[in-house]
């Protein structure tokens, strides 16, 4: 699943911090920025790179909310619904969404296009309502946004 | 030192004791439940919270470190609100199914709630299940052979999984998701199978991690412990057989800090079918028409001693000879031996079945080479080096393998040398494989890379220039070079070893079976004693050659005189030895030997010709085979006499270190079996010996006071204190 | 007042080393390299008064100190900008628009508790941040600020950034090392502490972004002048994120001190709606929350503190009349579920029982009973956990209890919200 090209910045990482440990969150990073998502043979594989366990690295990463598990659409979105937004409507703006895209909270696209997520506080909280979809935070955001970001991204698919 | 003060109670204590510790001093229980001593404190559960003057907050008394003058409450109001606290806490999520679950009775969440608990329930809330299977209710879930999880009882206190990472060095089992989903699991498919799992079962507080072997079988309250000991190897843990009128239904660690120090492998702790397995020899037998059948006890011992005398008679006492094993108890082998000695009238004993290659015998005056070990087990975890040679340590002594994962925890350098590679071999700064049978030649490329580097400790060694001399000379010859060719390990190799070795402070070496019957054991353990010597640790503590012998009394065995040239001490025969096993064979196919009586070995799956040792057994008059199972040895006997299993006589076991500890008995005897030592006597008052003992501990007695290294042991302490029990 | 750290926050391409420079970027690092020793800054950094913006508000200068100097293990810098306390946004701005202060900062610190190495763990949702942060630390390894013989002084030092991955518990300091350390980031017991068994068991100091974005300006301008702004135990200014109903939301950089009202009426431009203001939240959602009667408390650690609150990392929600206190109580409940690590029992089960009863009330099907109830489950948790998570996620419950118990009666008794909330989102 990984590139090769992946691999080797993986097993580089090997040797860059003290602990090989250390290298397993910025391993996962480069996975998600090349693959989008984790599943178990990916974990495997991170291990295997990294001179680690698979259960080292299963563990670890089993703690952390960040990176997607197989599954996930191409455009992750994760509409931040802590205090500061929902006080600002990010209900609204998750029902918005669920609405628009025809998917519950947690759920993916049929066309595996979207992911629609809850997520905690994204630390936007002064340009409430926010989401983030993949690393692009969306900020203030209104119906006519939503329908602005959503249409770029169908285009781009 | 430092003094304080615990519910009013003054006690000093060492610096960096915590107050957990001085509390226990006093006799003060705190409860816990994610603290254990062998593991890293944690202070996860808040359930040992205290009360310390001039902190406004409650302390871990497990982690808090005493200060001078502290002033600590355990049994405030405060304390005791916290503690109700936790539990209420712990109380909330778990199914209470305390009627089904293995852990009751003995669960010490049940037991603290008991004490401190509410008898209301405070949550109406749904409770949160780790659904296994959607169509089940029930959430267990096989997560390896012997293991059953219910996360569902789990309180977090991640024992288990400490256990596994930080006493076994494994890791199949982990920790996963976080906060109130955090979830002990297996990697999926990947079941915890390693030879400490069972530890699990019994270091969780609660039911979560149950064992399957015991699961739905008993109430562990209809049940009763026997404290007694492993029979499985030689490192002889002490454990508890929980029974039932003859059954046993499961055993348990009885923890012994010099031995085991609570921990037991998965054959010590699962392997108990043989004891009530249905092969059990129930009755004598013996072979009429060349086919064994059942005989009552009065028959055949009246066959067997009428036999022996007539053979006796006709050819001699050198015409019978007896074969003792490292599977029975001190008591049986010394009446074994003193059967042969004092009523047929031979030395023609032995045990050592396994091997055609024999060690010296030791003597009673020094703890000689060929003693076992030098160093006791609790020293293995002291040393800074071990080499592990010719072992497959995990297999072979599984506890004493914990010790050295210990040691390398410790930051310890673990050396491990073998023909194949072995699981220790992970935890190896250096793991090297030579080619079988070249242990010698390996080591002499050891001894000469300290020589010529001169890295040998000469003030230290005690060597003589002309004794190193002659040891270069001899390490350093041609032939010595082009043997070292053989080994299949290169320079660079013997090179990072050797400065391993001198680097280290200390020393211990560990050899298995692979060194102990090797055609040239003596020659290796003498290169192994030239190697402590010339990195200067000899007479060292935490330092030395330790062999270690495979059953769980073969060192036993050896101290009370099984052996041709020994009486029972080392004390050497006076006249002509008699014949060791090797030679019992050639005397049989010379037709000097007609009779053999065997005691619990089993030379047909043990000795390395067994085509041979088959036909010659075969030979023989009488083979009289004393077993419990129908072993391949005993297949071709004449007669064959059913003894008793170790959970049911008493006596001593010598294990591995030395150390003698007492076998308690759980029940009688199966069915119309009896004890080995009982046997004896019988056949010895048919012969017409006094033979009386009331029990086991009348044998004992007489072997303190036959056994210059046992003299001074007393039954009644025996195992109890540390000093107690310990050959000399 | 002139602002310190902000002064050029919405400076064009700030970011970038040259236009930090021409603003006056790295004047203090060359400073303390040259003409103070470790000592002395730390002396100067002590007489700055400097808290840590964090939270707890730890005086920094004290705490550079219990670094054991004749120590041979290698020591570790950390910057701590995991900003994941909702209502907190101010080092996401610093980061991303001033990461040369944060990084002239980290130098000076490291140079003063003598660590060769640092890091900047920054949380994994913050990847723009990440990534502006990896560019500026380029910059300086090209223009001789990190890597070896920095400015020619002898000094060395590598710096990295960490991303997170989605984890609030690793703005723990303990944590927040786990986490480096590759580990499932559990808190870890106290003692012993960072300072002396810290990242990969050695000595380590870790501060929050905006501490060390302060600190070249007071090693350019001495610890006096930090002292003499804001107030006299809270010195300095302070970045407020205000959140909320008001009608300016946004950072803040203003001296210590200033009121609350000043910060929501003057500097927010009131509430939004000319609604009426029914709450605020001063210091993120883990502090107490206070009543409008509080408007004239002084926003620092000690003035809030003995309002019966705290100043946190300084964001201050705004909450108007038509929010639902109950509802905001149930939303924080969630959040320290989520976030709560597992490692201890209080914090673990505890979390879980809250949210589940307030979800209920919220829901129509709360009893009288509810409300001591979860005062006792809070009781249970405060001051009993292996971190001060713990108290996050009870303190709240507790205080909206405490200020608000009328609006959980009518909850519990009408199974409804007191006020109409109606829909934000247009």
């Amino acid at each position: 699943m990984l590139s090769e090209i992946a691999k080797k910045k993986i097993s580089e990482l090997k040797t860059k911090f003290p602990e090989r440990k250390s290298a397993i969150l910025p391993a996962m990073h480069m996975v998600l920025e090349e693959v989008g998502f984790y599943n178990k043979d990916i974990l495997k594989q991170v291990a295997g790179l990294l001179g680690l366990s698979e259960m080292e690295v299963a563990e670890t990463v089993s703690f952390y909310t960040y990176f997607p598990k197989e599954g996930v659409g191409k455009y992750h979105i994760q509409v931040c619904t802590n205090l500061s937004c929902m006080l600002l409507g990010a209900e609204g703006l998750v029902s918005y969404l669920e609405e628009k895209l025809k998917i519950k909270v947690g759920e993916t696209t049929p066309d595996g296009i979207f992911t629609l997520s809850a997520v905690e506080c994204l630390g936007s909280c002064g340009t409430a309502p926010m989401m983030q979809v993949n690393q692009i935070y969306y900020e203030n955001l209104n119906r006519a946004k939503i329908d602005q970001i959503i249409d770029d991204l169908k285009m781009k698919k | 030192m430092v003094t304080l003060t615990i519910d009013g109670k003054q006690i000093i204590v060492e610096e960096g004791t915590t107050i957990l510790k001085a509390a226990e001093k006093l006799g003060i229980e705190i409860p816990t439940f994610c603290y254990h001593d062998q593991l890293e404190t944690v202070g996860a559960c808040r359930m040992c919270l205290v009360e310390v003057e001039k902190i406004p907050k409650l302390q871990v008394a497990c982690a808090t470190v005493v200060s001078e003058g502290m002033v600590v409450r355990t049994d405030s109001p405060q304390v005791v609100n916290a503690r109700k606290g936790v539990l209420e806490f712990l109380l909330i999520n778990h199914p209470l199914d305390c009627p089904v679950c293995d852990k009751g009775g003995e669960c010490e969440l049940q037991n603290l709630v008991f004490k401190y608990g509410s008898d209301k329930s405070r949550f109406v809330e749904g409770k949160r299940r780790y659904i296994v299977d959607p169509k089940s209710k029930y959430d267990d879930l096989a997560i390896g052979p012997h293991i059953i999880r219910n996360m569902n009882r789990c309180i977090q206190c991640r024992k288990c999984v400490r256990f596994i990472n930080e006493i076994a060095g494994e890791d199949d089992l982990g920790t996963f998701k976080r906060g109130s989903k955090t979830e002990i699991n297996i990697l999926p498919d990947i079941p915890i199978d390693n030879p400490y799992s069972g530890n699990v079962t019994e270091i969780c507080p609660v039911g979560a991690l149950t064992s399957k072997s015991f699961r739905y079988k008993i109430r562990v309250w209809q049940t009763e412990a026997i404290p007694t000991v492993c029979p499985q190897c030689a490192d002889g843990c002490n454990i508890r057989i929980w029974k039932k009128d003859e059954r046993i239904y499961r055993i348990t660690s009885r923890r012994n800090d010099e031995v085991d120090e609570g921990f037991l492998c998965d054959k010590g702790r699962f392997g108990f079918d043989f004891v009530n397995h249905p092969d059990r020899l129930k009755n004598p037998l013996i072979k009429k028409n060349g086919k064994l059948s059942e005989a009552p006890w009065d028959e055949t011992i009246k066959f067997v001693t009428s036999s022996f005398m007539k053979i006796k008679g006709e050819t001699g006492s050198d015409s019978l000879a007896g074969v003792g094993s490292g599977k029975v108890t001190n008591e049986d082998n010394y009446l074994f031996q003193k059967f042969f000695r004092s009523v047929i009238g031979t030395n023609n004993i032995d045990h050592r079945v396994d091997s055609k290659n024999l060690l010296p015998s030791p003597d009673t005056q020094i703890r000689n080479k060929y003693f076992g070990m030098k160093n006791t087990i609790n020293q293995i975890a002291n040393s800074k080096l071990i080499l592990v040679l010719g072992c497959d340590l995990e297999k072979e002594h599984p506890i004493i393998n914990l010790r050295v994962i210990k040691a390398r925890r410790k930051g310890s350098s673990i050396l491990v040398a073998n023909p194949v590679s072995t699981r220790l071999n992970r935890f190896a700064q250096n793991g090297l494989l030579y080619k079988q049978r070249t242990e010698t030649d390996f080591l002499n490329g050891v001894l000469r890379e300290i020589i010529e580097t001169k890295q040998y400790d000469n003030a230290k060694s005690g060597f003589s220039s002309s004794e190193i001399e002659d040891l270069r000379r001899k390490v350093s010859s041609s032939d010595s070079l082009k043997a070292l060719q053989t080994t299949g390990i290169g320079a660079e190799n013997i090179k990072s070893f050797v400065n391993a070795l001198v680097k280290a402070e200390s020393i211990i070496i560990l050899c298995g079976a692979e060194i102990i019957s090797n055609p040239k054991n003596v020659e290796i353990i003498n290169s192994l004693y030239d190697l402590i010597r010339l990195t200067g640790h000899q007479d060292k503590d935490n330092s030395g050659v330790n062999l270690l012998w495979k059953h769980s009394n073969s060192q036993g065995t050896l101290d009370c005189g099984i052996l041709p040239d020994r009486l029972p001490g080392y004390v050497r025969i006076s006249g002509k030895p008699g014949l060791n096993f090797n030679l019992m064979l050639e005397a049989v196919n010379q037709g000097k030997i007609k009779a053999m009586y065997i005691m619990g070995s089993d030379p047909l799956s043990e000795y390395p010709d067994r085509e041979y040792v088959k036909s010659t057994l075969g030979k023989l008059e009488i083979l009289l085979v004393q077993d419990i199972l129908i072993t391949e040895t005993a297949k071709i006997a004449n007669v064959i006499l059913p003894g008793a299993s170790f959970a049911e006589k008493e006596g001593t076991f010598t294990n591995v270190e030395g150390r003698v500890q007492k076998l308690n008995k759980a029940f009688d005897p199966l069915a119309d079996s009896k004890a080995d030592g009982q046997i004896i006597c019988l056949l010895a008052q048919a012969m017409g010996h006094e033979f009386e003992y009331r029990t086991p501990k009348d044998i004992f007695k007489e072997l303190t006071g036959v056994s210059p290294i046992y003299s001074g042991m007393d039954w009644e302490t025996l195992g109890l204190s540390k000093k107690q029990g310990k050959v000399k | 007042m002139e602002k310190i750290l902000f002064k050029y926050i919405d400076f064009p391409e700030q970011y970038r080393i040259d236009t930090y420079i021409k603003n006056g970027g790295y004047r203090g690092l060359p400073k303390a390299l040259e003409e103070l020793s470790p000592v002395q800054i730390i002396e100067t950094v002590k007489k700055s008064g400097l808290r840590g913006r964090g939270g707890a508000g730890f005086p920094t200068g004290l705490k550079w100190g219990f670094v054991p100097k004749d120590s041979q293990k290698p020591k570790f810098l950390l910057c701590n900008a995991d900003e994941g306390e909702p209502g907190t946004f101010k080092d996401r701005s610093l980061i991303e628009n001033n990461p040369h202060q944060l990084i002239e900062g980290m130098i000076i610190a490291s140079y003063a508790i003598g660590a060769h190495k640092a890091f900047i763990y920054i949380r994994g949702e913050f990847a723009f941040g990440a990534k502006r942060l990896s560019e500026a630390i380029g910059e300086c390894y090209k223009n001789g600020y990190l890597g070896k013989n920095i400015l020619g002084s002898g000094f060395d030092l590598d710096l990295d950034v960490y991303r997170g991955a989605g984890a609030y518990v690793c703005g723990e300091e303990t944590s927040l090392m786990e986490s480096i350390e590759g580990e499932r980031a559990n808190p870890r017991l106290k003692p012993p502490f960072p300072a002396s068994v810290g990242l990969y068991k050695n000595p380590t100091v870790i501060n929050n972004v905006e501490t060390l974005s302060n600190i070249s300006h007071i090693v350019l301008n001495g610890g006096e002048w930090f002292a003499n702004i804001g107030m006299p135990k809270s010195t300095g200014t302070k970045i407020f994120s205000l959140s909320g109903h008001v009608n300016k939301p946004g950072n803040y950089e203003l001296p210590m001190g200033i009121t609350v009202r000043e910060l929501i009426f003057e500097h927010g431009g009131g509430i939004k709606d000319d609604r009426k203001l029914k709450a605020v939240i001063p210091g993120g959602v883990s502090t107490p929350i206070l009543t409008p009667a509080s408007l004239d408390v002084k926003m620092d650690f000690e003035s809030l503190y003995e309002a019966g609150s705290l100043l946190g990392s300084g964001a201050t929600i705004v909450m108007d009349e038509t929010s639902c206190i109950v509802k905001a109580a149930y939303r924080i409940s969630k959040f320290f579920e989520h976030e709560s690590c597992g490692k201890c029992v209080p914090c673990r089960e505890g979390t879980r029982w809250i949210r589940l009863i307030l979800e209920r009330i919220e829901n129509g099907k709360g009893r009288e009973e509810d409300i001591e109830l979860l005062r006792d489950i809070c009781t249970n948790i405060i001051a009993k956990t292996v971190c001060p998570l713990g108290d996050a996620a009870a303190v709240p419950i507790m205080s909206s209890i405490e200020k608000f118990r009328d609006e959980y009666e009518y909850h519990i008794k009408n199974k409804k919200c007191m006020v109409d909330l109606g829909t934000r989102f247009v």
